[in-house]
Order: structure tokens, then C-alpha cells, then sequence
């Protein structure tokens, strides 16, 4: 960010989150995600005017295409996928004239530098000072050679340096610790740690943000946020497809990779950890870190014990029929690949001590839903008598992440009447309720964000080792074992083994 | 209240109601439309309290608080006050802003009362105002131009958290000062239509080009839209607070150590266009954004930490002593 020394009209401005210019280079431009998702995403920040108007992208790929044709498929697809629609032609016209598109295959050389040439003559041409984002958007196979040609291109540094070069990492980052570990490694030979940005996509979420001001900028919760009033926590991350023909990239990655690891640890780790000292990027990710590292291990051998692993068979989700996981194009026939897990998982540490938190993640589930829910520990005392007391339960806080993104609390209250009887009752805040706006997409901040040079909601290389650290372990155990994968019914909640993970603690899982 | 009158109440009609008793008439019609076959969701995140004196001013407060409410859910309460019609002195209507939640099903709903009032009737507003604002949230008092002395007003400004107003096309900015100790509480949506503007200007002398060149300026010309009058001073009097000019005298203002001639010229077209010389022949030029929000935007902006600007305040004072 500019300082106001340097430029006194940048003093005290509201909106001060405008980037300086910059060229962000997409590599994997001819695919999907940044059909979908990114130039929505850019030119959704062009039309909030959140973009120096001098900005260039580059898109780069393998595919014959030119800057024209480039244009037209990106107007197209903006068309489709913007948040503001339709396209406001004005705003249109003075994006598309930074829009370009450069062939090249990924482990030559020879494109780097054409890259390098065509970025200092754009630069030129619209007056940016070399400032340079890179975004990797192919299939993460393509990670290490592109990041050690951009290396050997002069194209990043790790001085550190203006102007900025930042990388974009899409996930997933590595498969296990040690694919991980190696390509840290490789990113951190040619690339300063300051300089990646490691996306998680839930973390530019709105909900997960505010799962951070819930705690943190209100006084009533956070007294409450411990293992003394807090009986268990469940986090779930439900969705109600199948893998929809993805049955490729399935097999190899699971539910435990593909959701778990990444997304539901970050959710876990935002939700366990201890108030950072200041929201400055690390300082807010040393306390996620501290959660992840806090993990206690699954002990040898007891596995099954903390783990179910689960695969749909036939059923019907929402009035609609579902095919049985091993029945999806792309699956080896008796493959054992999850796609539903649940975990019990302990935190040791002062805040959580004695706590589980129980995470599950599934495909072909009732409904999509994303939820962390704290369970509280019970009145201590039995007051109202038998049968009132039927209708107590125990309080619970429940931070719906997507969809109908909201928080509520249940507590019980006297059903009106002559008796004491007791009922559970919500209530509950939603966010489509109290702000009619629509909360930007996930990448429109991430993409800001990193312009910016904010790295908070992008994870960190100890960080992402962190969790594989733990998660690898499990993959570990599955691949030794010769034990079977549960079985449950599309359009369910799950395998019967999932719902014993907790009743043997005496809990069950919320229906959300 | 007949089932027919319901229907109409969440259907946006307004239902006349005693005004001793708009509380109570509003509780019952909400108690009924609870209990019929489309849930209903009662929301309410902010006081909005519309001010406006003659029909052509409410009619655009209206669209303004209109496009509000369907972004932030509020209790509405448009205060109409027709000094010369003749009629009973006070009336109230309560009618319903209701919109399908995402997903369907449920009606999401917020309420509007209406309170008339005819030559002596404007008595009556401010205590029905205290009476009528929902506790524990947040007011803003919303008027479409600038808002005229009043007794009212006064009690507005006193009770108001936040105060909306519209300089755009206002001859002078300088009945805005007299707003006073209410001053940092007012947002006006022509200083967030120049956000943009500033953003752009402001960004054009970030590093590699020297920012201190901004302290040896010898002119600036700006090109603005016709009719954008009030923007265009709070832009230059927002240059003027930055770069602590001082006086003007002949279309030169006094900075330190020089003077700057200011040009402003209005022309056909939309946007802005800023050109800036300094001594030794630094020049910078800035155009405006392509697309400047719209009113419903800014009025949905003013209520969030765009709309407690405190670069606001001072940019006012310089662009009215420009003015002078
Ligand atoms: N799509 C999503 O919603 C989503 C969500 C989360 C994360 N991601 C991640 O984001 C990245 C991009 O996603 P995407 O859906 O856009 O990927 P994609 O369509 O499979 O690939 C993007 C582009 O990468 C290039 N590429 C390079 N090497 C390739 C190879 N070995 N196989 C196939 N294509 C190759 C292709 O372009 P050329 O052949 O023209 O060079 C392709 O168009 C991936 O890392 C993915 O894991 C995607």
C-alpha cells in the first residue's frame, strides 16, 4: 500500500483499498477456473472501481488464441459468471483493453522470455512500474515447472523488492507432507515467502471471516469460547452432488484431501485458536499454525477408533436420483476412496483440553451445507423437575458458513401453559436478513487481497505442512489397512459408523 | 384489520391507522400475517427516517429510501409535511416492503409509516418520532437535497446517528456548514459520488511519480459534467485540505511558497478529467472512472464507513472558501 508520506492524498482516504497498477499474468488461462471464476472476479472489482484503471492480465497457455479472441471469450464468460450482471459495456470496453493473451507451453524457456518482453512492453505502453502478480491455474502437475521457469526467467526474485512480484498457488498444495514439503521447497528457491500466496478459497468467504469478528469484536462469546463451558464442537462440510463425473481427479485426491485438509482444518483452526496479537497477516496465521501443530496425534494402530471412512452407493438426493460412487465414470471398479470421512480430533492445549471437535466432510449428503457448531455443557442442575426437563437440552452456537449464512443459538424456554414444560427454541441472525448486499465472491477479495500485498487469508508454507502432517498419517493408516470402506446411501447423513464416532462419547450429530 | 386489509399490508398498500396507536395497529397486523400460509420475515437493521417538505422532494426521497430498504432492512418512517394543504392536521398509513428471501418460501418484510401532516400538523412530528424509532439501532434521517431549518430538523439532527444528504446541483455548499456540531455525521452523497474521483487522483501520485510535486503545483484544470457543480468544489476542496491552500484571489489560490490557478470548466459527457502542472514542468493528468455508482449504491454506501467520512468536514470548509 502507498504511504501517505509519499503521496499526502492518499492520507485518511475511506477507500483506501485500491491496488497500485499491476500486471497479473494467469498461467492455465484457457481453463475452467478462470472462465468461472477469476475474470468474473477482476472485472467485478473493475466495476466496484477497485482496480487502477492502467491494469493488465495476461493470460497464458498452451492453446492457439489470440488477445481478441481472448476478449471475446472472457466478455462471454463475464456474461455468465460476473456478480454484476448484465455487463455494464462502459466498464467493459476500458477492462478488455488490458486484457491479453500470450501462448506458451509452460516447460519452455523460449515463452518465459516472450512472457518477459511482452510484460515489459505492456507495462510501457500502460504505465505500470513492473508491479507483477502470477497466477497458477493449471493442474497443480505444472506448479514446480512453472515456478522454476519464472525463476529462471528473472521474472521473480526473492529480494523481496519493489516492484512486487507476488505468486498465486491454486490448490491443491501437494497430496501429502511429503509432496508438500518438496513443493515448498521448490517455491521457496526462487520465491521470498512474503511473495506466495497460497489460496484457500474459504477463506475469502464472508462467514469464515465473520466467524472471526463473532469472536473477536464481541465481548459476549469469547468468555464462553473454552473447554469449560464448551461440551464438543462439530464442524461439517456437506455437499449434496456426487462427484460428478470428476471420477479422475477423485480417485486420486478423496473427501480427505479435497475438503478436509484444506478447507475444514482452516474452519477448525480460525475457530480453536487464541485472539492474534493484531490482524497483520502472521500474526493471525502463528495462531492458526499453533492450533494445527496442537493437533494430538491419532495413536498407532487405533485408527478406526478416530476415523470413519465412507462411499455412496444408489440412493436419491433431494427427489433426485444418484448413481453409486463406483459406478461414476472415471472410478476403478472396488476402489476404496472415500468420499465421506468424520474424525474426532483433540486439540491439546490450555483452551481446548479434554474438548473433541468432530469434523465430517461428504459427497452425495441430504444437503450443501458448511456449518461449525459449538455444543455448550448442560445447566448443572436438573431444576424443573422430570418431566419438564425432557425438553432441556443443551445450548448450542451454530455458525452456518454456506448456504443462508447466518449464527444461531438454541436455548430452552417455557412452553406457554399452565405447566413446566421445557422446549428448545433458535433464535437466529441471517445475514440475507439484517444486510441486503450481496457479499463479494470468495476470489474477488483473495484477487484484492493479494494485489494488496495482504497475505491474512492466504495459508502459510508451515501452515499447509502443518495439516498434511496430520492428514498424511491417515492415508498412511488407510493404505495399510485392509479393512473396508463404510458404505452409506446417497441423500443420507452418512454411514451408521459415523453417527457411533459420537454416540460412544454420548453425543450425535446435529441435523443442520 | 379485515383479512383483505392484511393482504394488502404485505401486498405494499398502505392501510390508514389512528395515529395514537400505530405501534399497536402494526403488532396486530404482523400477529396475522404470521399466522397466514407464507411465512413471513419480520427484519429491521436500522431507523430511516425520510424528511421532506413537498411532494416532488418526498417522491425522490421515496425512490432513495426505496432502493435502501430492499439492500438494508429498516423501519421506515416518512415524515410529509405539506405546510399549505388543507385536511386534518395528522394521518398515519403503515404499509409493508416485503421481498422474496433467496431460496423462496419465506417473505422477508420491513415496514413503513407514513405520517402527513397539514399547516399546524408539523407540531406533532417530533414527539411521534421519538415515539416511533426502534430502540437498540442505528437512525439515519434521510432527505433528498439539502434539509431545511426546522424545529424538526433539530430534533432529527439530535436523534439521528446518521444524516443523508444530496448536495448534487445545490447552488452553494455553504448552508451545509451550518449543519454545525451535527457536521461529522453527515453524509453527502455528492462527496462519496467523487470517491472514485479522489481514489483515481490520489493513485496517480503514487510512487514512481513524485507525490511532493503536489506541493509545487501551479495549476489545476478540471474538466467535469455539466451540472456535477457540487461534486467538482468538493473535489478541488478536498485538493485544498490535502495541500493546506490558503486563500484565493482571482482564480489563484494561495499554497505555500506559490500560488495555483484553478480552472474548471463543465462540458457535455459524463466523468471527470484533472490536469495538474507543477513548477519545473511536472504535468499529471487523471480521468475518472468509467462508472460512477448509482444513487442506490451511494445511499447504501452512506451508511457504512463511507458515509463518516472525516476527510468529509474539512474538504467542505476548503471547497466553500474556494466558493467565496
Ligand atoms: N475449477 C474450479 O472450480 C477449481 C476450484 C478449486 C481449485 N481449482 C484449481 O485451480 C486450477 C485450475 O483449475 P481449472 O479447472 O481451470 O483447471 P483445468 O481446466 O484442468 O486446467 C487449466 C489449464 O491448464 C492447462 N494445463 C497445463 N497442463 C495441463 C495438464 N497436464 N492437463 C490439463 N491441462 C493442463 C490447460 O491449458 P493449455 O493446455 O491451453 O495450456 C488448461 O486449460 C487447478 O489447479 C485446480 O486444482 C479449480
Amino acid at each position: 500500500m502507498p504511504s501517505p508520506e509519499a503521496n499526502p492524498l492518499r492520507a485518511g482516504l475511506v477507500d483506501e483499498r485500491l491496488p497500485e497498477p499491476c500486471s497479473i499474468v494467469i498461467f492455465g488461462a484457457s481453463g475452467d477456473l478462470t472462465k468461472r471464476k477469476l475474470i468474473p472476479a477482476l472485472y467485478t472489482l473493475a466495476v466496484e472501481g477497485l482496480l487502477a484503471p492502467s491494469m493488465a492480465i495476461v493470460g497464458f497457455a498452451r492453446k492457439d488464441s489470440s488477445d481478441e479472441a481472448f476478449r471475446a471469450e472472457m466478455k462471454e464468460a463475464c456474461q455468465k459468471f460476473a456478480r454484476h450482471r448484465p455487463l455494464d459495456e462502459a466498464v467493459w470496453e476500458t477492462f478488455a483493453k488490458g486484457l491479453f493473451y500470450q501462448v506458451g507451453d509452460y516447460d519452455d524457456a523460449a515463452s518465459y522470455q516472450k512472457l518477459k518482453a511482452r510484460l515489459a512492453e505492456i507495462d510501457l505502453a500502460r504505465g505500470i512500474n513492473g508491479n507483477r502478480v502470477f497466477y497458477l491455474s493449471t493442474p497443480p502437475s505444472n506448479f514446480p515447472v512453472t515456478i522454476a521457469q519464472l525463476g529462471a526467467a528473472g521474472l521473480v526474485s526473492r529480494d523481496g523488492q519493489k516492484p512486487f512480484r507476488r505468486v498465486i498457488i491454486e490448490k491443491p498444495f501437494g497430496t501429502d507432507l511429503a509432496t508438500a514439503r518438496q513443493l515448498n521447497r521448490d517455491v521457496l528457491k526462487v520465491l521470498d515467502e512474503a511473495s506466495v500466496y497460497r489460496i484457500d478459497h474459504y477463506l475469502g468467504k464472508e462467514t469464515v471471516q465473520n466467524l472471526m469478528v463473532l469472536r473477536f469484536a464481541n465481548g459476549l462469546f469469547e468468555p464462553l469460547w473454552n473447554s469449560r463451558y464448551v461440551d464438543h464442537v462439530q464442524i461439517t462440510g456437506a455437499e449434496s452432488l456426487g462427484i460428478e463425473g470428476r471420477g479422475g481427479y477423485f480417485e486420486q485426491a478423496g473427501i480427505l484431501r479435497d475438503m478436509v485438509q484444506n478447507h475444514l482444518f482452516q474452519v477448525l483452526a480460525i475457530t480453536a485458536m487464541e485472539p492474534p496479537v493484531s490482524m497483520a497477516s502472521d500474526d493471525l496465521r502463528d495462531e492458526k499454525v499453533k492450533v494445527l501443530k496442537a493437533l494430538r496425534p491419532i495413536p498407532e494402530g487405533r485408527f478406526d477408533e478416530f476415523v470413519v471412512r465412507g462411499q455412496y452407493r444408489e440412493g436419491t438426493i433431494a427427489g433426485r436420483r444418484q448413481i453409486s460412487y463406483q459406478d461414476e465414470p472415471g472410478v476403478t471398479k472396488g476402489s476404496k476412496r472415500e468420499s465421506y470421512v468424520a474424525m474426532k480430533i483433540f486439540i491439546d492445549n490450555w483452551r481446548w483440553a479434554g474438548v473433541p471437535f468432530y469434523l465430517r466432510s461428504a459427497k452425495a449428503m441430504p444437503k450443501k451445507v458448511t456449518e461449525v457448531a459449538l455444543v455448550f455443557r448442560e445447566a448443572p442442575l436438573r431444576l424443573f423437575g422430570e418431566r419438564a426437563s425432557q425438553g432441556q437440552s443443551p445450548n448450542v452456537l451454530a455458525i452456518r458458513i454456506q448456504p443462508d449464512e447466518g449464527v444461531s443459538l438454541r436455548f430452552g424456554a417455557k412452553v406457554p401453559g399452565n405447566t413446566m414444560e421445557i422446549q428448545p427454541v433458535n433464535m437466529e441472525f441471517r445475514y440475507g436478513t439484517s444486510f441486503g448486499s450481496e457479499p463479494p465472491e470468495a476470489y474477488e477479495r483473495l484477487l484484492l487481497d493479494c494485489m494488496l500485498g495482504d497475505q491474512a487469508l492466504f495459508t502459510r508454507g508451515d501452515e499447509v505442512e502443518a495439516s498434511w502432517k496430520w492428514v498424511s498419517r491417515i492415508h498412511q493408516a488407510w493404505d495399510a489397512s485392509t479393512g473396508d470402506v463404510e458404505s452409506y446411501e446417497a441423500g443420507t447423513w452418512g454411514p451408521a459408523e459415523g453417527d457411533r464416532l459420537l454416540l460412544r462419547d454420548g453425543h450425535r450429530w446435529r441435523r443442520p | 384489520m379485515t383479512s383483505a386489509d392484511l393482504e394488502r399490508f404485505t401486498g405494499g398498500a398502505a392501510i390508514g391507522v389512528d395515529v395514537a396507536g400505530i405501534e399497536r395497529d402494526l403488532a396486530a397486523l404482523w400477529r396475522q400475517a404470521a399466522t397466514g400460509t407464507q411465512a413471513v420475515t419480520r427484519a429491521c437493521s436500522w431507523n430511516l427516517v425520510v424528511h421532506a417538505e413537498g411532494d416532488a422532494a418526498l417522491d425522490k426521497a421515496k425512490l432513495l429510501a426505496d432502493a435502501l430498504v430492499a439492500i438494508v432492512p429498516s423501519r421506515t418512517l416518512v415524515l410529509h409535511h405539506r405546510p399549505n394543504a388543507t385536511g386534518p392536521e395528522i394521518e398515519a398509513f403503515v404499509t409493508a416492503n416485503c421481498r422474496l428471501m433467496p431460496g423462496g418460501g419465506k417473505l422477508l418484510c420491513s415496514e413503513e409509516i407514513t405520517v402527513e401532516s397539514r399547516g399546524k400538523g408539523s407540531d406533532y412530528l417530533p414527539s411521534l418520532t421519538r415515539a416511533l424509532l426502534v430502540p437498540d439501532i442505528p437512525t439515519a434521517v434521510l432527505c433528498a437535497g439539502l434539509p431545511r431549518e426546522s424545529a424538526l430538523l433539530q430534533e432529527l439532527l439530535a436523534a439521528g446517528d446518521r444524516l443523508i444528504i444530496d448536495s448534487h446541483g445545490a447552488e452553494q455548499l455553504q448552508p451545509i456548514e451550518r449543519l454545525g456540531k451535527a457536521l461529522p455525521r453527515v453524509a453527502d452523497l455528492a462527496w462519496l459520488r467523487t470517491a472514485p474521483w479522489r481514489l483515481a487522483v490520489a493513485a496517480a501520485f503514487d510512487a514512481p511519480v513524485d507525490g511532493s510535486m503536489l506541493f509545487r503545483l501551479t495549476r489545476v484544470k478540471l474538466q467535469c459534467q455539466q451540472g456535477w457543480s457540487s461534486e467538482a468544489r468538493l473535489l478541488l476542496g478536498w485538493l485544498g485540505a490535502r495541500l493546506s491552500w490558503g486563500t484565493v484571489e482571482d482564480g489563484m489560490v494561495q499554497r505555500q511558497q506559490g500560488r495555483v490557478r484553478l480552472d474548471t470548466e463543465f462540458v457535455e459527457g459524463p466523468g471527470m478529467h484533472v490536469e495538474f502542472e507543477a513548477e519545473g514542468g511536472g504535468k499529471v493528468s487523471v480521468a475518472a472512472m468509467a462508472a460512477p455508482l448509482s444513487d442506490e449504491a451511494l445511499v447504501t454506501a452512506a451508511l457504512g464507513p463511507r458515509g463518516a467520512d472525516r476527510l468529509y468536514q474539512a474538504s467542505l470548509r476548503r471547497a466553500v472558501e474556494l466558493e467565496s
